[in-house]
């Protein structure tokens, strides 16, 4: 562990060293050195119909909400500073739109997390930075409509944004035992926080997402199974859906022998397991391993699972 | 029971519609099979009320089981209302729901309301009802369908409800606070793993009375180049719960966590981030087997974890991403009656990750994706019966020492071909090795040393041969292999799936899209024979096939008609012997939906819905819905 630290820490500062200095999203653009922040109050003296258009958003220039640390607002917050646009008639330098159009999506989150930062704070570490996934994607064109297409928290809508591209897990909630979120029951975000990941926070627990709402498979238990803690509910369980109960991966007791197949088991008559002679003379029809390992997700009565 | 060929007809309606379409308005409804009539996305304000009839055949409780409707006929409706004040103080108010579950009203609502940059806060309420078939599986032939399977004497319901209330407030700029509470229950009866316990015997159920409830409350702050998110919350949860009069646990579970997320812009280029959270986990209660009391859990879980991470860019095109955590955690189990321990562990588990992830966009409209993460965990075990771990009083007692190492490596490339052509592409190798020692092997089948390898690839083409036409086609593969190093044996895991949507803007007035995919999956165990006769199959081969097509198409200026199929075909047949069945399943699901927008701000709906399902696992059904709505927008 201390290694790994000391490993972290050297990488640290040999990359503090090698970096160049450059103003986060604006670092894609050449900023000219006499620019200057003038204040949005100006904006509007031409571009009327977008002051109106910002009216009741958090970008109007009425309200004035400053880049926090800053004294940059509304406008300029994205388009940079405007005093060479103002003092040339609209003809000076500018960020337009189609300027952005060619930021990646990395930059173009970092135009929005300038202000809203708590979302800064965890979208930089989440499994959507460096892809092709930024705010608007899912927000839509939230900025320049302001409050008119603002999906907020809503149950319904708020899930229909991840499946625009995770079109797989459609067809898993389609499946006859699911987790009823096309139905609005519970949203994607239920489970996944999809404005962090789990690569630089909220690591302490794999199964955090399905503890929350079943308590009850989090023991302690005297005696655990492996999936509580030591490995993802993921081992057995599919999530999304599945055409087995309990959304199990199958329907047999292979869930189970994939991990727990012995050495000559159902050969030679030899039916251990764990040193336990599982013969089926011993079980009736059908017999599956949670017919008697009920408790399988820990106990604190059997190191077998059992109910005795 | 009544079966019906739809698949002829629906394909024979949409080629119909095909040559209707001569408009110049485009369709407004997507493809959303599994929307209600007037489920709008978005914050217009409307309103819908249907009025729906079931027609049930076959086994009801299974379909109310998959879709939850039971009995006969209901209202259902649906609202939306958004609002923005002159003061910029915005409501929203949402809501969805109905008798159709048949217990009552159950269903979704929510109040929002927010003023931007000064707060925001929302209140939501969910009831609904979860409904069990009466009946176990039915896989081995011996018990065919018919005979009627033996049934419990009770249709199995569960209700559970979800009450949640948040609230933002910004003070400044640079300071936000927020807080929440949650609430939420399970009440009644469900069916339990144990309906597969066998076909001739009738299926085993849980009786829930649980509620849990959450607060939670946290600050966020930024200033200067520092970032923070401070969080604390408590969960508290608790209840009975019986399994079929075997084993009843009486729960009292408390836990408390906060976390501290913190970031610090070095540079321009450079971003330290910081994680630390603490919690802990106490659970108390009750067991009882049967009705004579077992004893009385009394344990602990403490968690504690760290993480430290760089974020750093590199001129335009790379960024990187280190980043290492340690976390803990400290388990001390018991359960006790009058007169003494009855069974303890003390568990102590330590995890070491590291992380490294690059990103690239130096070639020309291509974006790299490289990471490896490396995860240690150690776990010191010790376990007894009868007293404390490390008495010598104990009856029996086992210590266990296992390590586990995971190491995973993935590459992801996207890349835009040309304007009309993007191929993404992905391979991920994921290996665990895990020693394992015991002091016994006596209390039960730990796995030994062993060792897991999966591989994960994928590739997935995205064209626009024509603006109204785009098709996305792709391709995803798993391959795993779980050896046993202690009992020299293996299991594997082989996934596959093909996948193609098309959505065919066919002219202004008609909208053609299908979704197909086919999947196959075999688990399987090697060397070993079929299953005997009165055990249930060992390996899986499953393949899935799915397929939905559908059409939305403006009749005329006021008449809309939309139709989609779903159709998913499973088939099981790892183990298929004259002991075992192999498991068959269509589901079938459609709905034909024509809306006469009577008014420009009202229209009438009606709505035809069939959900089939026939599957030799369990008893098959037909639900025929048909709905009248009546829908307005103000």
């Amino acid at each position: 562990m201390r290694r790994i630290i000391v490993l972290v820490g050297c990488l640290s500062v040999l990359l503090i060293m090698q970096a160049t200095a450059s103003d986060n999203y604006l670092a894609g653009f050449e900023v000219p050195a006499d620019a200057e922040y003038i204040g949005s109050e100006d904006c509007t003296m031409c571009h009327e119909d977008i002051g109106e258009f910002y009216k009741h958003s958090a970008h109007s220039v009425e309200r004035n909400l400053l880049v926090p640390g800053t004294e940059i607002g509304a406008c300029e917050a994205c388009h940079g500073p405007g005093s060479l646009h103002v003092d040339e008639d609209g003809d000076g330098w500018i960020i337009t739109a189609d300027d952005m159009s060619h930021l990646g999506a990395t930059d173009r989150a970092a135009m929005c997390t300038q202000c809203h930062n708590s979302m800064d704070l965890h979208f930089a570490g989440s499994d959507h930075a460096g892809t092709e996934v930024s705010c608007a994607t899912c927000h839509g064109d939230q900025v320049h409509f302001g409050s008119k297409v603002k999906p907020a928290a809503e149950f319904r809508s708020r899930t229909e944004f991840c499946l625009q591209c995770h079109t797989e897990v459609v067809a898993a909630f389609r499946l006859p035992f699911r987790h009823r979120v096309l139905e609005g029951e519970m949203s994607c975000a239920d489970c996944h926080d999809h404005h962090k990941g789990n690569d630089t926070a909220s690591w302490e627990n794999l199964n955090d997402g399905c503890l929350s709402c079943h308590p009850q498979i989090a023991g302690p238990f005297v005696f655990e199974h492996e999936g509580v803690d030591g490995e993802e509910c993921l081992s057995c369980h599919k999530p999304h859906g599945s055409h087995n109960d309990k959304l199990l991966t199958q329907d047999g007791n292979g869930l189970c022998l994939q991990c727990h197949f012995e050495a000559g088991f159902n050969s030679d008559g030899n039916w251990n397991i764990g040193g336990v002679n599982h013969s089926p003379a011993a079980t009736g029809q059908e017999s599956r391993c949670y017919d008697c390992h009920r408790e399988i997700h820990g106990s604190n009565i059997s190191p077998s699972f059992k109910d005795q | 029971m009544k079966n019906i060929n739809l698949t002829t007809p629906l394909i024979l309606a949409l080629l119909a519609m095909s040559f209707l379409a001569t408009a110049s308005e485009l369709p407004s409804q997507s493809q959303r099979i599994w929307a209600p009539t007037g489920d709008q996305i978005g914050l217009t304000n409307h309103a819908t009320l249907t009025l729906l009839i079931n027609d049930p055949h076959g086994s009801r409780d299974k379909g109310a089981e998959d879709w939850q409707i039971y009995g006969k006929t209901f209202g259902y409706g649906i609202l939306n209302y958004h609002n923005v004040a002159e003061s910029s103080h915005q409501v929203t108010v949402r809501g969805a729901g109905g008798n159709v579950e048949g217990k009552g009203f159950t269903g979704d609502f929510g109040v929002w309301s927010g003023s931007p940059g000064k707060y925001k806060a929302g209140l939501t309420y969910s009831r609904h009802a979860t409904y069990y078939d009466i009946t176990s599986e039915l896989r081995n032939p011996t018990f065919p369908y018919p005979p009627e399977p033996p049934s419990i004497g009770y249709d199995p319901r569960m209700t559970w409800s979800r009450g949640k209330f948040d609230l933002s407030y910004r003070l400044s700029s640079a300071f936000a606070l927020d807080g929440g509470v949650i609430d939420m229950r399970r009440d009644g009866t469900k069916g339990s793993l144990l309906r597969g316990a066998g076909g001739d015997l009738p299926p085993q159920t849980v009786l829930n009375e649980t509620s849990l409830y959450e607060i939670w409350v946290g600050g966020v702050m930024a200033a200067g180049n520092f970032r923070g998110d401070l969080r604390f919350a408590f969960r508290g949860s608790d209840g009975t719960r019986t399994y079929t009069d075997v084993h009843t646990y009486e729960d009292d579970r408390q836990d408390w966590r906060a976390s501290l997320d913190a970031s610090y812009d070095l540079t321009t280029n450079h971003r330290l981030m910081l994680y630390g959270a603490t919690g802990a986990l106490k659970s108390k209660g009750n067991e009882a087997l049967g009705t004579v009391e077992y004893g009385s859990p009394d344990s602990e879980n403490k968690s504690t974890a760290g993480r430290l991470a760089l974020l750093s860019r590199f001129g335009k095109f790379t960024n990187l991403r280190l980043a290492g955590g340690v976390a803990k955690q400290d388990i001390d189990a018991k359960i006790a009656d009058a007169d003494g321990i009855l069974n303890a562990a003390d568990r102590q588990r330590d995890r070491v990750d590291f992380l490294a992830a690059l990103d690239n966009t130096s070639l020309r409209n291509t974006r790299f994706h490289l990471h490896y993460k490396y995860q240690q965990t150690e776990l010191e075990e010790q376990t007894s019966n009868g007293a404390a771990v490390g008495s010598a009083d104990a009856d029996a007692a086992r210590s266990l020492d296992q390590k586990k190492k995971r190491q995973e490596i993935a590459l992801r490339i996207r890349s835009r071909l040309s304007k009309t052509v993007k191929l993404k592409l992905g391979v991920r190798s994921d290996t665990r090795n895990v020693d394992h020692t015991a002091s016994s092997t006596d209390w039960y089948g730990a796995m030994g040393d062993h060792e897991r390898n999966r591989l994960g690839w994928e590739a997935v083409l995205q064209t626009r041969p024509s603006r109204n036409l785009p098709i996305d086609l792709g391709y995803r593969g798993v391959d795993q292999s779980l050896d046993r190093l202690d009992q020299k044996t293996e299991t594997t895991w082989k996934a596959n799936r093909l996948f193609l949507n098309v959505n065919w803007i066919a002219s202004p007035r008609l909208s053609i899209y299908t979704m197909g995919s086919y999947g196959t999956e075999k688990y399987e165990l090697t060397d070993s024979d079929e299953p005997a006769p009165g055990l249930n199959s060992y390996n899986y081969d499953g393949t899935t096939t799915r397929i939905t097509p559908g059409a939305t198409l403006q009749v005329t200026r006021t008449i809309w008609m939309e139709a989609m199929y779903e159709g998913i075909f499973f088939e099981n047949k790892g183990d298929e012997s004259e002991f075992l069945n192999p498991v068959k399943a269509d589901h079938d699901r459609a709905m034909v939906r024509a809306r006469w927008q009577a008014h420009p701000k009202a229209a009438v709906t009606f709505t035809y819905r069939r959900n089939e399902f026939d599957e030799n696992r369990w008893d098959d059904y037909i639900q025929d819905l048909y709905a009248f709505s009546v829908s307005g927008v103000f």
